[in-house]
């Protein structure tokens, strides 16, 4: 019972939370019809989705990086559209650009595919630095910038980037001003041999994709982003969060900590994910459940924590093995 | 050779080092307290075979255990329980051991054992013993003599010791290089293999022939006597500050004057001066000791925070957990302070409706019956995943009924704590049969 687990927020935070608990069930399941078993992933793609959060989906060839994009925009009703990065893509082809209008005689703006709600980067580590750089405007203040211009993209907001961690040659790794700016970081992984089994049934006459329907709107997703920012953080968990972050910067394998973006990001993924579990409070079990994707992409190691092999993940972990939990003291 | 035998050969002879020094460590500690109240003392009585058998031997069991049972508790209670064995055994036997000697002794090989059965055996450890025991017993022998302390037993032990500590070097360094004692020479290894057969040929003497090594013994004196007598002739050469003349060399060539010599000829300042080295070398070593002990633990106690088998050693570690571990007594004592003085938990727990001062005073008592039950919550863990620890632990052969009181309990204090949702008055009363329910198996 979502009402008997929430605090007393204000008028109709209650309610908020139900949808905001329906509309995560909905989309598990609706992606799912196209995601096999990958529920985990998909409720923290939702979980981006309601902080207006960018994703960054990194993973080998094939595990359906792309198609969970494209299920998620086709989910959301919201005007979607894709770019896929190669080297000779310019940062015009990306914003848009100033045309001269013989008909008119004057300057007009002809938009970019960011001018959209769900925007699909493919393999956006293939796009060039100056490419890479055009979208970081896009990403954290929602506005781009042509010709002194400055225009609002249209909201909801989301950027989903893909990339492949395994083909590096003719590649640009992201820089770490980008990494900082995507909320979640996450992998698809090999699905089991019998989620495998259901995709080839699944996929063996009709792709599903294509018959993938709506479950809510732009409007009402705006409604729900902002009912998750209500959900309360009692001071405790707050200190939890800084203290988790704060960690990662006193960690002796890592050469450059979380950012302050990282400490917001983590404490409004982690109010969307109770928000979404039908809570109207988050618990510290919220924050170390996103702590990983939400805070090792931005992480640094040092080199002679690369050449032992230790990854972020791992140091996220081990931070969260040590941080101490707000609980009652005996 | 098999590892675990290579390993147990290793740790029997770095023990051999170790008690052997510690052992005439202990004999000085003696002579000193003897010596403070105007009378040499008479040597505890530790007899050389069972330094020398007994102990590499408890330590040889020690390593076997560790290598074969696997149980970090079988090893603990294998040592202190042959430590225990060896000195009672040695009490019983009727050995002279006064107690100051014989409780430290047996605490310090304790932890000495504990260490060498718990660390890890590396080339570093066993040079690094070796060094450290060939310093003291320099020491000590030099000592010991210009005390004129009895050294009936004390060089056949020395003797054998080295020996065994030469054998742990040689064993350690099987198939690497000589560590810091001499790094890819031969003639290093060259020199340590003619100290290690001589070793061997003088324990055997020892062994065998014990009138051999009186004979031995007595040239050693006379040496020993030798040097004496210089010593004395330099400490006459300085003026004695009291007015005193001092002793009066015998006249060169004259008929036993080395048998005129009478012992503790040197002038009392040197006496003193040497009797506050060996303070300070007996302050050193035993810092030395604690020092290493309480290293040990910290890793111990990191190990059992962390969960993991083995703990890297990194430059500064245990620095930081030194730190670590004082702001967390300190945060304890703040805490302890808080609660009996100030009453200001108390005042957090009224903070809001009475309901959720009662959930979570309720949770609390919980936590503490579980870890006084041997189950505490770990520092990291949420409540989720205590209630996960705690039922696994506890509630393995219960029944469903507890598991969901325990859940029960568990929600109830996440959504009183984290979110400040009072529980009903209904929820409340189910919360207490919870609670009773639970209160069997804490």
């Amino acid at each position: 019972m979502a009402s008997a687990r929430t605090p007393s927020l204000g008028e109709g935070i209650t309610e908020r939370i139900e949808e905001i608990q329906q509309l995560a069930q909905s989309f598990i399941s609706n992606v799912g019809r196209v995601m096999v078993g990958k529920a985990e992933t998909v409720e923290l793609v939702m979980v981006a989705l309601l902080c207006e959060g960018n994703l960054l989906l990194e993973d080998v060839p094939g595990m359906g990086k792309t198609v969970m994009a494209r299920a998620a925009a086709r989910s959301l009703g919201c005007s979607f559209r894709r770019i896929q990065c190669t080297p000779d893509l310019l940062p015009s082809d990306v914003t848009g650009l100033q045309f001269y209008n013989q008909r008119s005689g004057a300057f007009e703006f002809h938009p970019g595919p960011l001018m959209a709600n769900i925007v699909l980067v493919d393999e956006i580590n293939r796009a060039t630095p100056r490419t890479q750089s055009a979208l970081l405007e896009a990403m954290q203040e929602h506005q781009i910038t042509v010709d002194l211009e400055t225009m609002p993209l249209p909201r909801p907001f989301m950027l989903i980037a893909t990339q492949n961690p395994i083909e590096l040659e003719g590649t640009f790794p992201l820089p770490e001003a980008q990494l900082d700016r995507f909320l979640l970081k996450l992998g698809v992984g090999y699905p089991s041999a019998e989620d495998e089994g259901e995709i080839l049934s699944r996929f063996r006459e009709e792709d599903p994709l294509v018959e993938l329907g709506a479950i809510t709107d732009g409007p009402s997703l705006t409604v729900l982003q902002t009912a998750c920012r209500r959900v309360r953080v009692d001071e405790s968990v707050r200190d939890y969060i800084v203290a988790l972050v704060q960690a990662t910067r006193e960690h002796p394998d890592v050469k450059l900590g979380a950012s302050p973006r990282a400490t917001l990001g983590l404490h409004r993924a982690a109010q969307a994910l109770a928000a979404m579990r039908g809570r109207g409070f988050v618990t510290p079990d919220d924050v170390k459940y996103l702590a990983v994707p939400a805070l090792a992409h931005r992480l640094i190691a040092k080199t002679e924590a690369r050449l032992r092999g230790h990854s972020a993940e791992e140091t996220v972990r081990s931070l969260l093995a040590q941080v101490p939990v707000p609980v009652e003291v005996v | 050779m098999s590892p675990a035998l290579r390993r147990c050969l290793v740790l029997s002879a770095c023990a051999g080092m170790e008690m052997g020094w510690l052992f005439l460590l202990c004999r000085l500690v003696a002579g000193v307290v003897g010596l403070r109240t105007g009378e040499v003392a008479a040597a505890p009585t530790f007899p050389p075979p069972w330094v020398v058998l007994l102990l590499p031997v408890s330590l040889g069991i020690c390593g076997l255990v560790r290598r074969w049972v696997g149980w970090k508790a079988a090893r603990f209670v294998a040592w202190a329980a042959v430590g225990a064995a060896l000195m009672l055994g040695l009490l019983s036997l009727g050995f002279n051991t006064a107690l100051y000697v014989a409780l430290p002794a047996y605490v310090v090989l304790w932890g000495a054992g504990l260490r060498l059965a718990f660390g890890g055996t590396a080339r570093e450890t066993a040079v690094r013993e070796f060094q450290l025991g060939i310093v003291a017993l320099v020491v000590v022998l030099a000592v010991s003599y210009l005390m004129d302390l009895e050294l009936q037993h004390a060089a056949p032990t020395a003797a054998a010791c080295l020996v065994l500590g030469l054998l742990g070097v040689a064993f350690a360094n099987e198939r690497g290089s000589m560590g810091t004692l001499g790094r890819g020479r031969w003639w290093g290894v060259l020199l340590l293999s003619v100290a290690a057969v001589g070793g061997v040929a003088l324990l055997a003497v020892a062994v065998v022939t014990p009138g051999v090594l009186e004979t031995l013994w007595q040239a050693v004196v006379w040496c020993g006597r030798k040097i004496n007598t210089a010593l004395a002739m330099i400490g006459n050469l300085i003026p004695d500050p009291t007015g005193g003349t001092g002793a009066t060399p015998p006249a060169p060539g004259a008929p036993g004057a080395e048998s005129e010599i009478p012992d503790g000829v040197l002038p009392g300042w040197l006496l003193r001066i040497v009797r506050t080295a060996f303070s300070i070398f007996v302050v050193v070593c035993t810092a030395a000791v604690v020092w290493l002990l309480s290293r040990r633990l910290f890793a111990f106690g990191r190990r059992a925070t962390q969960g993991r088998g083995e703990v890297e050693s990194l430059h500064g570690a245990f620095r930081l957990d030194l730190k670590r571990w004082a702001r967390a007594l300190a945060n304890w004592l703040k805490g302890f302070f808080r609660r009996h003085h100030f009453g200001q938990t108390a005042a957090t727990l009224s903070q809001g409706p009475p309901e959720i001062a009662s959930v979570r005073e309720m949770y609390r008592l919980l936590l503490r019956r579980a870890a006084r039950k041997g189950i505490p919550r770990r520092g990291f863990e949420t409540p989720c995943e205590y209630e996960a620890t705690l039922a696994e632990a506890i509630l393995a052969t219960s029944l469903d009924g507890e598991h969901g009181a325990l859940r029960r309990l568990t929600n109830a204090y996440i959504d009183a704590r984290y979110g400040a949702v009072p529980p009903t008055p209904s929820e409340l009363q189910e919360l207490g049969v919870a609670w009773r329910r639970l209160e069997h198996h804490l």
